[in-house]
């Protein structure tokens, strides 16, 4: 400060003009005259002598500029000139720094400097010559008591030559050292510079007095007084008032943009904004702040959520256009606080003379931020929804919020929603129109697997992503969509069709393109469902179509049921005739390419060769697996070849289905086969052997056991081939002809298979029965054998016997005996031992009658216990007349019950 | 004397170095020695912004001369 004060304004103001002007002190004597004159006018009413005020204008600047960083280092070193308390006029030096600093203001800082110039023009005739304006002097500048006594002897200088000399040798030594240094040399010159500057001084000091005084001359010194109470109250007053809620406002409207204000701070560990409570306030002044400061936070909460997410690629498209809503709320937000600076801003220009009425005051900011309160509320809360969710679950998110009674709410969550949902309707439409999927970031509903081959395109490549599927879009709706989709690209990579999408949807296409994706959503029971469905129908039909007329899938799906299921009568009879060779050898002297020789041989003899050839070439022979015993019988399956897009209905799976099936059919029928043997050897025989009464009870049983077998194997082909095949067939045909997709075709089929393996007792519920049915078929193979056997023998017999009456009878013609005694001893003896076997071949047969009806009885409790109704009535036809439950006490109760749910039934 | 002389001269110090810094944020473009004189001034009572639009002035001048002297040198 003592330095400070050693040095007069004048000195330091030609110094600075040196320092920025790189001139000697006589060079830059122009600048300096029109330094002093700037210096000496006092006419700047717009400064606010308010250090806050100036740090905040500064901070603002640097914001504008968008330097945070520096506007924080700023408000550090402010805090530290506060604190080391050196310099008494901060905010004088912090605003002409703040000027400084401002380029824009240069052009505007010309007016003054001429309105200045002007002013000094007119004031100074009248101040060379009044003397009584000395009394104003000291007060205007009260702290320049130097100035004053540097007029003094100005002034006496102007009346007496010799005094005023003797004056300036007093005050030569001061300034004379500098001059004589920088000075031309010539003394002359050197007074004339030194008068000069006396001069202009003496206007500086009297200008401002002359101007205050020139109204009211013969009133000055009375008038003086009078201003300084005035100004100091007002100032006073003001200063309290204005700058505790200004203040207040200030900080409210940083708050506002979340930028931590003077007094009002962001508490970390409680996240809200607190007001010091070492600041000197009010309680109603510190109540209004946090409920103001609350519409900050509720901003801090929306902007970081759009910060963060708004750099996150994964986030996907939706959440970018929950974020651009989002931002378009703010924008809107920031529209209002910058209209509030603006207002700020006047009044800052105004300064304090500004009418109090239409001043910002926190009242008034409660009243104006209400509104946009409530809606920061409804996003704020929107956004803690919807943490942690993209896609078509944010989608959800938001329609979920948009359930409200308030209309005003409800207006801006539909609005919000239009823009989420547009990218949705996006992936949707290049999806059901184009089946195209590029969702990098997994966020439509439709989920594709790349690693799928073609042939289970239709079954695995596409699913739905239930979490992904917006709540105003139904699940049948996302199911069509997703066949939609996967219908064309079906068409395009299976069926190689290239028909464009365009072709095949005309007239939706181009019902698109003007609607807005926000309507259409909210006409969701309308056009959107309409426009799903078209799309649905149209593509599906297409599909089907393809499939039908390129690629006969119906068409293979009867073959199916002719050759695989042996639909075809007598083509299965001709094949059985012509393999019966072959298959009655040892399964593992067998060779395909002679049984496929075979199956072409069938072919040609049977209607079968009428069929299409696409469908001919198709049907191969195949050898199953051998096991230690087998038959040709056992290990012989046809097969039939499926490739390309019918492979999607008839995949592996569902072909070891027909295989299985086929299986359980060819032994059946093999069964029915071997009975038709057994009954045309019986004819055959029967008349043969009428002349060996011994025999009439032997083959009396054989007839008996064999009328039962032909009976049970009789229903047992009967349950199969129609209430099984042809009912499930039925039904698969209505429901393929009714199909309005390939899904129900498949769905369909699937069942159709089901129902089949289920009724012919293959699948794990049946095992027991199946196991038992088989060991009626071997008990009938067993009676084949034990019959052949017989008949065998009995034929022999017969045949000796015949040779023995003709040896007898060329005897006779020739005159001599008929048989010697010893020939007819022999004769008797052998037919005795014949006798004597027939006793054995009854109890043979008698055996296997009892062990077959026992199978058979138990094959009827099983069936009792079935829960299928239709092998319940397979078990009531194969007892028709109660043969079985008048041996086995077992049968009867269950019968009865059996009998009495029939009735109830009915 | 000395000690309270010595503090208040570093006071003084970091307050100027301080200031200097204000300044550079700002980018005034004052060097040390200007700086110290405007604060002499404004600690006196000078008005700030006649202060400033005097300097601004003084600088127009300066560019412009240097400008002249630039063509006269060309010339």
């Amino acid at each position: 400060m003592a330095t400070l004060d050693q040095k007069s304004p004048n000195v330091l103001l030609q110094s600075l003009c040196c320092k920025i002007t790189g001139k000697s002190e006589a060079d830059v004597a122009h600048q300096f005259q029109y330094a002093v004159r700037v210096i000496g006018s006092n006419y700047a009413p717009t400064i606010e002598r308010d250090e806050f005020l100036v740090s905040e204008k500064i901070k603002k600047e640097l914001l504008k500029q968008r330097r945070e960083a520096d506007a924080a280092l700023f408000s550090e070193l402010h805090r530290k000139l506060q604190t080391q308390g050196v310099l008494k006029h901060r905010w004088s030096i912090l605003y002409l720094l703040l000027s400084l600093c401002e380029d824009p203001r240069k052009p505007s800082g010309r007016v003054p400097v001429c309105s200045y110039g002007a002013l000094l023009a007119q004031a100074l005739p009248r101040d060379v010559h009044s003397t009584p304006f000395y009394y104003a002097r000291p007060q205007s500048l009260p702290l320049s008591y130097p100035e004053r006594s540097a007029t003094a002897h100005n002034s006496s200088m102007a009346t007496s030559g010799i005094s005023s000399m003797g004056v300036f040798s007093i005050n030569g030594p001061g300034p004379t050292p500098p001059s004589l240094l920088t000075g031309a040399g010539t003394q002359a010159v050197g007074e004339s510079m030194r008068g000069s500057r006396l001069a202009w001084t003496l206007p500086v000091s009297s200008s401002p007095s002359g101007a205050a005084a020139a109204p009211r001359p013969p009133s000055g010194p009375s008038s003086s007084p009078a201003p300084k109470p005035l100004q100091r109250p007002r100032r006073d007053g003001d200063g309290s008032a204005d700058i505790g809620e200004a203040a207040l406002v200030r900080d409210i409207l940083y708050v506002f943009q979340g930028i931590d204000g003077k007094f009002i701070k962001m508490c970390s560990p409680e996240n809200c904004y607190k007001i010091d409570s070492k600041v000197p306030l009010c309680k109603s002044l510190r109540d209004t702040s946090s409920r103001l400061a609350e519409l900050g936070w509720l901003h801090n909460k929306i902007r970081k959520y759009t910060d963060s997410h708004s750099l996150d690629r994964a986030f996907g498209l939706v959440g970018q256009s929950f974020c651009a809503a989002l931002h378009q709320e703010l924008k809107e937000y920031y529209r209002l606080l910058s209209v509030l600076h603006a207002q700020l801003q006047v009044e800052d220009d105004q300064g304090v003379n500004m009418s109090v009425d239409s001043s910002l005051t926190l009242r008034r900011l409660l009243v104006w931020t209400y509104d946009p309160k409530v809606r920061l509320k409804t996003l704020a809360a929107l956004v803690d929804y919807c943490q942690g969710r993209k896609g078509g679950e944010l989608a959800t998110a938001v329609h979920a919020y948009g359930k409200t009674g308030d209309p005003n709410m409800r207006a801006l969550i539909q609005h919000i929603l239009g823009l989420v949902s547009h990218p949705i309707l996006n992936f949707l439409y290049r999806w059901i129109y184009d089946g195209e999927l590029e969702d990098t970031y997994h966020e439509f509903f439709v989920a594709s697997d790349p690693t799928v081959k073609t042939d289970r395109l239709w079954h695995d490549k596409y699913s739905l992503r239930k979490s992904m599927i917006p709540s105003f879009i139904t699940m049948d709706q996302a199911r069509k969509v997703l066949l939609i989709g996967k219908s064309i690209n079906f068409l395009h990579q299976v069926c190689h069709d290239r028909t464009p999408p365009g072709k095949i949807m005309p007239a939706s296409k181009s019902k698109d393109s003007p609607k807005d994706a926000a309507e259409l959503f909210t006409d969701l029971e309308g056009t959107f469902q309409s426009k799903i469905d078209a799309a649905y129908f149209e593509t599906s039909k297409y599909l089907l179509d393809v499939l039908n007329k390129n690629y006969q899938l119906l068409e293979h799906l009867q073959a199916m049921r002719r050759y695989l299921l042996l639909g075809q009568g007598d083509f299965i009879r001709h094949l059985m005739d012509l393999l019966k060779p072959e298959l009655a050898r040892p399964a593992t002297t067998l060779y395909q390419h002679n049984l496929t020789g075979i199956l072409e041989t069938a072919v040609r003899a049977t209607n079968a060769q009428f069929d299409s050839p696409e469908i001919l070439k198709r049907l191969d022979v195949r050898l199953l697996e051998v096991s230690p015993g087998d038959t040709g019988w056992d290990v012989f399956s046809l097969d039939y070849h499926v490739e390309g897009p019918i492979a999607t209905v008839f995949t592996r799976e569902c072909m070891s289905h027909y295989l299985r099936v086929f299986n359980f059919l060819w032994r059946a029928k093999r069964m029915e086969y071997i009975l038709t043997d057994i009954w045309k050897g019986q004819m055959c025989n029967a008349k043969l052997l009428k002349s060996m009464p011994e025999l009439s009870g032997v083959l009396h049983q054989c007839h008996v056991l064999a009328s039962e077998m032909v009976h049970f194997i009789h229903q047992m082909q009967y349950y199969i081939t129609f209430e099984v095949l042809e009912c499930s067939w039925d039904e698969l045909w209505n429901k393929v002809q009714q199909a309005q997709d390939l899904d129900h075709i498949i769905a369909a089929h699937d069942v159709f298979l089901d129902t089949i393996i289920s009724r012919c007792l293959l699948d794990v519920n049946n095992r027991s029965l199946l196991n038992q049915l088989r060991a009626v078929f071997d008990q009938i193979i067993e009676f084949q054998n034990a019959q052949d056997t017989l008949y065998r023998s009995a034929l022999e017999e017969l045949q000796l016997r015949i040779q023995f009456e003709d040896k007898k009878r060329q005897r006779e013609e020739m005159a001599e005996w008929g048989v010697t005694a010893e020939q007819e001893a022999e004769e008797n003896r052998r037919v005795q031992e014949f006798k004597d076997t027939i006793p054995k071949m009854c109890s043979q047969l008698r055996l296997l009658t009892h062990f077959y009806q026992g199978i058979v009885q138990e094959f009827l409790r099983l069936l009792m216990t079935c829960s299928d109704e239709s092998l319940q009535f397979l078990s009531f036809r194969l007892d028709f007349n109660e043969h079985y439950k008048a041996r086995d006490p077992r049968l009867r109760p269950s019968l009865g019950a059996t009998r009495g749910r029939r009735s109830s039934n009915i | 004397m000395a000690s309270p002389a010595s503090a208040n001269m570093n006071a003084v110090r970091e307050t100027m170095d301080v200031l200097l810094e204000i300044s550079r944020l700002l980018n005034t473009g004052l060097d040390m020695e200007s700086l110290s004189i405007c604060v002499r001034l404004c600690e006196q009572g000078i008005n700030p912004e006649a202060l400033s639009s005097v300097i601004k002035e003084l600088r127009r001048a300066s560019d412009s001369l240097k400008a002249s002297e630039n063509s006269t040198s060309q010339g």
